[in-house]
């Protein structure tokens, strides 16, 4: 009667796993680095492509609802450094339903959910060539208080835009390429960075950027910023 | 023998490199969905922006082109759905666009200022994503300022405006209509006049004037010569009867410089525009004032030569008015200063040229009317308003400003920039009922969801 596995069999077994686990172990491993590799891939690409999107984005918006009030005015909309770049425009923006002078605390305008506590909005009027940057500090109702009292007289009419300052900037130790909004922190946008480049193109109102990873790849493009234009 | 563990262990080999290559294989799946997904939108709301520049080029052309002076309340009469009906784009019929209008009217003195808001939705069936534009469309409508147009010619011609333009030379650079129409014109020197030499009555007349400066009172006109008009700490109005030979303008850092030289003697002015800071310099005498200038001058006869000495002829804060009842020669660029390179968009001179009707009743000696007699290209920074003529014998003539006149004779080529004028001449010098298309701005372009 045989209880159990003879020695000759468990050596048979023992000799046919020290063959096949190193196999099977290595296999495993060389698929799962594989899918690693093919994750991280994919992982960046999202990553670029997410980049790439967002920059778009924000240089597709570049001075909207602010054309107006820049051609009068004459601050920028649009400034870059050979590694940074920053751009302003406008989110929404309303009319002043009453007249306001130099010195009040709020104005009033129709109720509208983008001018909410904090942002930064931009007060012009281009009859009285006067304007003026602000803070939301608070709203009740139709009524915004500013964080900063009135530096000048507005009419009835008179424009109130929300801002939006977008920033990027790449910190080379890091090697990431940053983006801040407003007065937020720079937050990581993309990782592996090692150049990031700016180029304005005034006459043709379009950026060429590029972007390299790892000194190996290099992401470039050409983007015609639709809302600094069209006049 | 049995071979139950083998079979175990090959088992759970197949299901692990099975599970691992799945999930490998879905997650590419997934990630290409992914990426032609992305890949689509973008060339889909690439199409549409595409679609979209298009219209608005074309839109743009479409009202600029259009006489609004058919319809009686353009914001309502043109701008709807009947004029601009929901279209499908010629080149892909899943994209739409649509426009939606509205407006406000800000009432000024004599006119109205008409925002128009078109909002322009542009969707593609192929797309969650609409993109959205808003235009600004600002309509000045009723008696608008003559130096609101960049160039407003206001006689009869029989070729089409942008034909005789281009015969004539004449070049906008402000993306704004020019003007050519003959039409009754609120044209009221003798106001202007008055407000100038701060006179009341409803028409100028010697009477008055001699009365103003001191003079004994009576038809007769004042003496040839120089007069300022002193009043209150200011000097209201420097007042020239007579031709003048040369006048010259230059500045000195903030100091604006004037040269008046009549029949050979020269007689200067230097003053801080907005400050207590008057100095007149005739021969060796020299006269420090605390005296405001209100920069009015007037001159009742001809000019013969305007020029400007120096790299600039007016300082930035100055806002000089220049009348003249005759002839003005300029013979050099007229430009303002600009020490802190800033982008400028008003003038620092209106010059108005038109006879006085109750002054100058013996018109023979005065032609109202500007030359523009120089050899080289000419910068001019002035906001012009002719009651006659303007001739340009430059070759190449950049007018920063505007200009209003009768007639035209052109031997080079006028180059137009509009900048607004510092003056608000509007009171006397204005269109009657005329409607013009002041500004088109595409505030907006975004995407937005469906």
């Amino acid at each position: 009667m045989i209880k159990g596995f003879s020695l000759l069999e468990i050596l048979v077994v023992l000799a046919l796993m020290s063959v096949l686990l190193p196999t099977i172990i290595s296999s495993v491993v060389a698929s799962t680095r594989c899918s690693q590799k093919v994750i991280n891939n994919q992982q960046r690409m999202e990553a670029i492509f997410h980049t790439v999107d967002t920059i778009r984005s924000d240089l597709t918006k570049c001075g909207m609802r602010l054309q107006e009030a820049s051609h009068t005015f004459g601050f920028p909309m649009f400034e870059h450094s050979d590694q940074s770049l920053k751009v302003l425009y406008g989110v929404d923006q309303e009319i002043l339903t009453n007249d306001c002078c130099e010195g009040d605390k709020g104005i009033f305008i129709n109720r509208n959910d983008f001018f909410t506590k904090g942002k930064r909005v931009l007060i012009y009027d281009t009859e009285s060539g006067k304007y003026e940057f602000n803070e939301i500090k608070d709203r009740d109702g139709d009524y915004l208080i500013l964080s900063h009292i009135l530096q000048n007289n507005y009419l009835k009419n008179a424009v109130v835009v929300v801002i939006k300052e977008v920033e990027y900037k790449i910190y080379l130790k890091q090697k990431a390429l940053k983006r801040k909004v407003n007065k937020g922190y720079f937050q990581p946008l993309i990782e592996e960075v090692t150049d990031f480049h700016v180029q304005f193109y005034p006459e043709s109102s379009s950026v060429f950027y590029r972007i390299e990873i790892n000194h190996k790849e290099q992401i470039k493009g050409y983007i015609f910023l639709v809302n600094m234009v069209a006049k | 023998m049995k071979t139950n563990g083998n079979i175990i262990i090959s088992i759970v080999f197949i299901m692990l490199i099975s599970f691992l290559g799945l999930t490998l294989l879905s997650f590419s799946i997934f990630h290409t969905w992914i990426r032609s997904a992305r890949t689509l939108k973008i060339i889909e709301t690439g199409r549409m922006h595409h679609e979209l520049i298009y219209y608005l080029h074309h839109f743009h052309e479409k009202i600029f082109n259009e006489n609004i002076q058919h319809f009686h309340q353009p914001e309502i009469d043109y701008f709807n759905n009947e004029h601009f009906p929901d279209i499908a784009s010629s080149n892909d019929n899943n994209i739409i666009i649509k426009n939606s209008f509205t407006h406000r009217t800000l009432s000024k003195e004599y006119y109205n200022k008409i925002r128009i808001t078109d909002t322009i939705i542009v969707s593609s069936l192929k797309n969650n994503y609409e993109i959205k534009s808003e235009v600004f469309i600002d309509i000045l409508s009723g008696q608008i300022p003559l130096t609101f147009f960049p160039f407003f010619l206001n006689k009869t011609i029989d070729l089409p405006e942008n034909t005789f333009m281009e015969q004539n030379h004449v070049i906008d650079k402000s993306s704004k209509n020019m003007v050519i129409n003959d039409m009754a014109i609120e044209f009221d020197t003798s106001n202007f006049l008055l407000d100038c030499l701060k006179i009341k009555g409803s028409a100028i007349t010697w009477a008055a004037m001699r009365e103003k400066f001191g003079f004994e009172v009576s038809d007769e006109p004042i003496p040839e010569g120089i007069h300022l008009l002193v009043e209150d700490d200011e000097l209201t109005c420097i007042f020239i009867q007579g031709d003048v030979d040369r006048l010259v303008f230059s500045t000195q850092e903030n100091v604006q410089k004037i040269l008046i030289v009549i029949n050979g003697a020269s007689h200067q002015y230097h003053y801080k525009p907005g400050e207590n800071y008057f100095t007149s310099i005739f021969r060796d005498n020299q006269n420090e004032e605390f005296l405001l200038f209100k920069e009015k001058i007037a001159v009742n006869g001809n000019i013969g030569a305007m020029e400007q000495e120096g790299d600039a002829a007016f300082t930035e804060d100055a806002n000089i008015t220049l009348f003249c009842s005759g002839n003005m020669t300029i013979r050099s660029n007229l430009e303002t200063q600009n020490l802190n390179l800033k982008e400028m968009k008003s003038t620092s001179l209106t010059l108005v040229c038109s006879i006085a009707k109750t002054l100058n009743i013996n018109t023979e000696d005065l032609t109202p009317g500007i030359t523009v007699d120089t050899k080289e290209e000419t910068v001019i920074e002035a906001s012009i308003i002719i009651n006659g003529k303007l001739t340009n014998k430059s070759p190449k003539l950049k007018i920063k400003g505007s200009i209003f006149s009768n007639d035209l004779q052109n031997e080079g080529v006028i180059e137009i920039t509009h900048w607004n004028s510092k003056s608000d001449t509007g009171r006397f010098f204005r269109t009657t009922d005329f409607k013009y298309i002041n500004q088109f701005y595409v505030n907006a372009i975004e995407e937005v969801l469906k």
